[in-house]
């Protein structure tokens, strides 16, 4: 299978600061990817180099085999793009957003604007101005999908909606991964959304990618292990795997990628009477993973496993 | 495309300008009846010469350029579209360009089409009490010629990336002096004024692009 983003060694600081620090990572075609990291992880700066709005420092990436560097004009038709707060002209209406996007493709598919827009409700003739943020979303999708891109790039797409609004973007966009061969990288601080349609995940912590492996994966690789001690509490010795210690009480809390016998045998060795060994839903695995302040955080393998 | 692209910069700058029109309108007609004796002002001013409406004629082109510029390029970073419209299929330099052919020929209809109503209203006989001789409109069209540096500048001063709010401005205000420069300077330097306008306006115009090409848009 071939890919449709390769990014190498991807960097970009903004003056002492390194937002993003060498990313790696090859997205397959065909792959739903969701990208997950807190606010300032560097995401919308990774798909804005993506997408040649922002010069990378070092490093490069490919989109459907051509240098984001200087993607040319036939190469942005094949790929959409939904900035973070879907930026469209407010002054124009529906319609003539709907023209003016058309003026630029030379395949243009009507029936997806007027499937989307009659499906909420969205009259041609509204002031972009005046449509709520989630009707917005809608019409950004709606002529993100008339040039039936092979590709789609949505940063933070689902940002200030509410739920229900969301589900229906979400469906929406479930729809649209319906069609074969289409590749989409999407970034959302909302891990719900990402867990119902990612096929692999990537977590970007303060500029690095931590994780990028199939969203299962990352919800079994992580566990929860409480060890419940009688006294006093002893600190966790650093180990490979170890993401964080929290005590409560006469428990220590650990979170832990790939909890193995080596983890077991450290427990046993400090003397906890139980320990027990929990799963996580991929909300709670998210944050145990990037809650706190900067620091190093295990990895998780990146190999390129089929979506 | 390109008709598409211009027709969205003509939509979203035409309040502006048809507000300066009107503006500048508003000011010849003040001027032909301050000629005339209808003005409370001071009446028997001569077109063109000394203390006459002609030299707001310009400076509110002057304002309307610099704000006509800044909506082009600040306002379209501020709400973010540069990112939807920079992804459209078009070279970043084509999009660019037509911002600037369309700012351009806006600002020279702007600030010549006011001057040359006036002006062919003091030439016409039996307008007004004064001499008049078309020579006498010369440092009027100079003041026109020279005004595309600011509009220029402006378009740069948008552009750029600035640390701080101050020194994102010093585009426009280089812009500003060459304009006084030009528009101060005696009547025998003229064609080397001229030819250092055109120089100052074509650098001004491969920095855009540059800017463009090379600037993150976050």
């Amino acid at each position: 299978m071939s890919d449709a983003i390769v990014i190498e060694g991807l960097t970009k600081h903004y003056g002492e600061r390194r937002v993003v620090d060498s990313v790696n990572l090859r997205i397959p075609a065909g792959c739903v990817y969701g990208f997950l990291g807190r606010n300032g992880a560097g995401k919308s700066t990774l798909i804005k180099m993506l997408l040649g709005m922002v010069q990378p420092d070092a490093g490069s990436a490919t989109l459907l085999g051509e240098n984001t560097r200087e993607l040319s004009p036939a190469m942005r038709g094949r790929i959409a793009y939904l900035a973070e707060g879907h930026p469209i002209y407010r002054w124009m209406s529906v319609g003539e957003a709907a023209l003016f996007s058309r003026a630029f493709h030379t395949k243009w598919h009507d029936h997806f604007v007027d499937g989307i827009l009659d499906h909420f409700a969205i009259s041609r003739k509204a002031k972009i101005g005046r449509l709520s943020n989630g009707q917005r979303a809608q019409v950004s999708l709606a002529l993100a999908l008339a040039p039936d891109p092979e590709l789609l790039i949505l940063d933070d797409p689902t940002l200030g909606l509410d739920t229900v609004v969301r589900r229906d973007f979400l469906e929406s966009m479930i729809h649209l991964i319906q069609r074969s061969g289409r590749t989409i990288l999407f970034s959302s601080h909302i891990l719900g959304d990402v867990e119902r349609v990612a096929d692999r995940i990537g977590i970007l912590s303060s500029g690095v990618l931590r994780v990028d492996c199939p969203t299962e994966h990352f919800k079994m690789a992580l566990r929860r292990v409480v060890l419940e001690f009688v006294g006093s509490v002893p600190e966790f010795p650093r180990c490979q795997g170890l993401v964080s210690q929290r005590q409560h009480g006469g428990k220590l809390e650990l979170v832990v990628v790939g909890y193995s016998e080596e983890h077991a045998a450290i427990a046993e060795s400090l003397g906890a009477v139980s320990v027990e060994v929990l799963e996580m839903n991929l909300e709670d695995a998210f944050i145990a993973y990037t809650r706190g302040p900067a620091r190093p955080l295990p990895s998780f393998e990146r190999e390129m496993l089929p979506c | 495309m390109l008709k598409a692209l211009v027709w969205k910069e003509f939509r979203e700058l035409m309040p502006l300008i048809l507000l300066t029109i009107i503006a500048e309108f508003a000011l010849v007609c003040t001027a032909m009846g301050m000629q005339l004796g209808l003005s409370s002002s001071e009446r028997g001013e001569i077109p063109f010469i000394g203390t006459d409406l002609s030299a707001f004629i310009v400076t509110v082109p002057a304002i309307f350029v610099c704000a006509m510029a800044l909506m082009q390029t600040w306002w379209e970073s501020s709400r973010g579209t540069f990112l939807f419209l920079l992804h459209r299929p078009l070279p970043r330099s084509e999009i660019i360009a037509a911002k600037l052919l369309l700012g351009t020929v806006v600002c020279l209809i702007v600030t010549l089409l006011p001057t040359f109503v006036y002006a062919l209203w003091a030439a016409a006989p039996g307008t007004h009490a004064s001499p008049f001789d078309w020579s006498m409109t010369d440092s009027t069209w100079r003041q026109c010629l020279a005004i595309p540096v600011l509009y220029f500048g402006a378009f740069l001063s948008g552009m750029r990336p600035a640390r701080w709010f101050v020194s994102r401005f010093f585009p426009l205000a280089a812009s500003v002096a060459v304009f006084l420069l030009q528009i101060s300077a005696p009547g025998g330097f003229v064609p080397l004024l001229v030819a250092f306008g055109l120089a100052v306006d074509a650098y001004f115009v491969w920095v855009i692009f540059d800017v463009a090409a090379t600037r993150d848009f976050s």
